[in-house]
C-alpha cells in the first residue's frame, strides 16, 4: 500500500496517538524516511502536543462539578423565582418546583371533582324540590304511606266528599252546604257550642 | 469494545441527570473537565479566560442537555459546545474598546512569558494568529485526539472542510515559524 502527501499529513496526528494499525505505521514510516516535507510536519504537530495547558491546581477540578452544579441551581430559581430548594426537611431533600409539577395536576383533578360532586348534587336537590313548590298537593309528589289502601280512594276519589261538602247538591239530592246555608244566626251559634262541647275539630 | 463502554456509561449518566440525579450531572463534569480545559486553554492560550470559559461550557451544556440526541457520543457533543462558547466569547471580544484589548493582549503576552521554552511560545502565537476554523481543526485533531469526522460534527461542517482547515492551519504555522527563524 503506498500513501502520497496528503494521506500520510491526515494520518499524522492518529500516528502520534498511537492509534493507527501496524501495517499502516510501517507504512507511514517508511514514507517519513524518504519525505522531508512530511517529517517537518511531525516535527511541528510534536511540538504542538509538547505544550502543556497550565494546571489551574486542585482547588479548581475539586470545586468545578459544585460550581456548575450551583450556577444551574441559580439559573432555575432565577426563571422560576417562586421554585426555591428546600432542604432538610425531616432529612429529606425535595424542591417546590417538583413539589409543583407533581402534586399540583392531581390537586386540580381532586378540586375539579369535588367542584362536579357539589355541583350536581346541588342541582338534584333543587330538582327534587321545584315541582313541590309549584304543586305541593300533588298527588304525584305526596307520600302516603301512613294511609291504608282503603283511605286513599276515599281522600282522592271520593265523589261522595265531592257532593257532601263541595257541590250544592249531589246526586242524591243532599247537600251539607245547603243544610248549613239555611241555618239561622242563633242555630250556627248553637250547633258550634255543641261542636266544642263534644270537642269535635274541624269539618 | 472500550469507547462503546465508555459511551454507554455517558449515556446512563445523562439518563441519570435528566432523571433528577444531580450526581450524575457532578460525575460527568469530573469526568470531562480536565480535557475540556486543555481544549479550551489551547483555544484561547489565557489560564482564566479557560477557566472561566469551562465553566460556561459545562453550564451550556447541562442547561442544553436535552438537545442532546445520541447522534455522535456526549464527548463530541461536549467538544461541540466548548469550541462555540469559545467562539461566541473571542466574536464579543472583539466589540470591545481599544482599551480593553490591549490590557487583554498585555495579559496573555504575560502568560506566555512564563511558557519557558522560546519555540513553544512562538508555536502558541502562532495558534493564535490562525483562522477560528483554521485552530479547531489542529487543536481537535492534535492536542484531542479527535478523527476528521468527529472533528467535522464538533466544528459543524463536512470531513473535507476540517481536512482543508487542518491542512492549512498546519501550513500557515509552519509559515509563522519560518518567519521567526524556525526551520520546521
Amino acid at each position: 500500500m503506498k500513501f502520497d502527501h496528503d494521506v500520510i499529513r491526515e494520518l499524522l496526528p492518529e500516528y502520534l496517538k498511537g492509534a493507527l494499525s501496524e501495517e499502516v505505521r510501517k507504512e507511514l514510516e517508511f514514507h517519513l524516511n524518504d519525505c522531508s516535507a512530511c517529517r517537518d510536519e511531525l516535527s511541528l504537530l510534536s511540538e504542538l502536543i509538547n505544550i502543556e495547558a497550565p494546571d489551574p491546581g486542585e482547588l479548581f477540578w475539586n470545586t468545578l462539578p459544585q460550581k456548575v452544579r450551583k450556577a444551574v441551581d441559580e439559573e432555575k430559581a432565577a426563571r422560576h423565582p417562586a421554585v426555591r430548594k428546600v432542604s432538610g426537611l425531616f432529612g429529606m431533600n425535595f424542591s417546590l418546583r417538583s413539589l409543583l409539577y407533581k402534586q399540583l395536576p392531581a390537586a386540580a383533578v381532586a378540586a375539579a371533582l369535588f367542584f362536579i360532586v357539589i355541583t350536581f348534587t346541588k342541582k338534584t336537590e333543587t330538582n327534587n324540590l321545584d315541582p313541590l313548590f309549584k304543586d305541593p298537593l300533588s298527588t304525584a309528589l305526596l307520600e302516603y304511606d301512613d294511609l291504608t289502601e282503603e283511605d286513599v280512594p276515599l281522600i282522592t276519589e271520593s265523589s261522595e266528599v265531592e257532593e257532601l261538602y263541595l257541590n250544592e247538591e249531589g246526586s242524591s239530592g243532599y247537600s251539607y252546604y245547603k243544610e248549613v246555608a239555611s241555618l239561622s244566626p242563633e242555630e250556627i251559634n248553637g250547633f258550634f257550642k255543641e261542636l266544642k262541647r263534644e270537642q269535635v275539630k274541624g269539618g | 469494545m472500550r469507547l462503546n463502554m465508555q459511551m454507554d456509561e455517558d449515556i446512563e449518566l445523562v439518563e441519570s441527570y435528566l432523571g433528577g440525579s444531580d450526581e450524575a450531572m457532578e460525575r460527568l463534569v469530573m469526568k470531562y473537565q480536565k480535557p475540556v480545559y486543555a481544549f479550551i486553554y489551547r483555544m484561547t492560550n489565557n489560564i482564566e479566560d479557560a477557566k472561566d470559559l469551562t465553566q460556561k461550557t459545562f453550564l451550556n451544556a447541562v442547561k442544553g442537555v436535552k438537545g442532546f440526541r445520541r447522534e455522535s457520543s456526549f464527548k463530541t457533543w461536549l467538544y461541540r459546545i466548548a469550541a462555540n462558547t469559545c467562539l461566541n466569547d473571542v466574536r464579543s471580544r472583539r466589540d470591545e474598546t481599544v482599551l480593553e484589548e490591549s490590557f487583554a493582549g498585555n495579559q496573555r503576552g504575560a502568560l506566555s512569558a512564563l511558557i519557558e521554552e522560546e519555540k513553544s511560545r512562538h508555536i502558541k502565537d502562532g495558534i493564535d494568529k490562525l483562522s477560528e476554523r483554521q485552530r479547531l481543526a489542529v487543536i481537535l485533531r492534535v492536542y484531542d485526539g479527535l478523527s476528521c469526522i468527529e472533528t467535522a460534527k464538533v466544528m459543524g461542517c463536512s470531513e473535507g472542510a476540517v481536512k482543508a482547515h487542518y491542512h492549512n492551519g498546519v501550513q500557515r504555522l509552519r509559515e509563522i515559524l519560518k518567519e521567526r527563524g524556525y526551520e520546521v
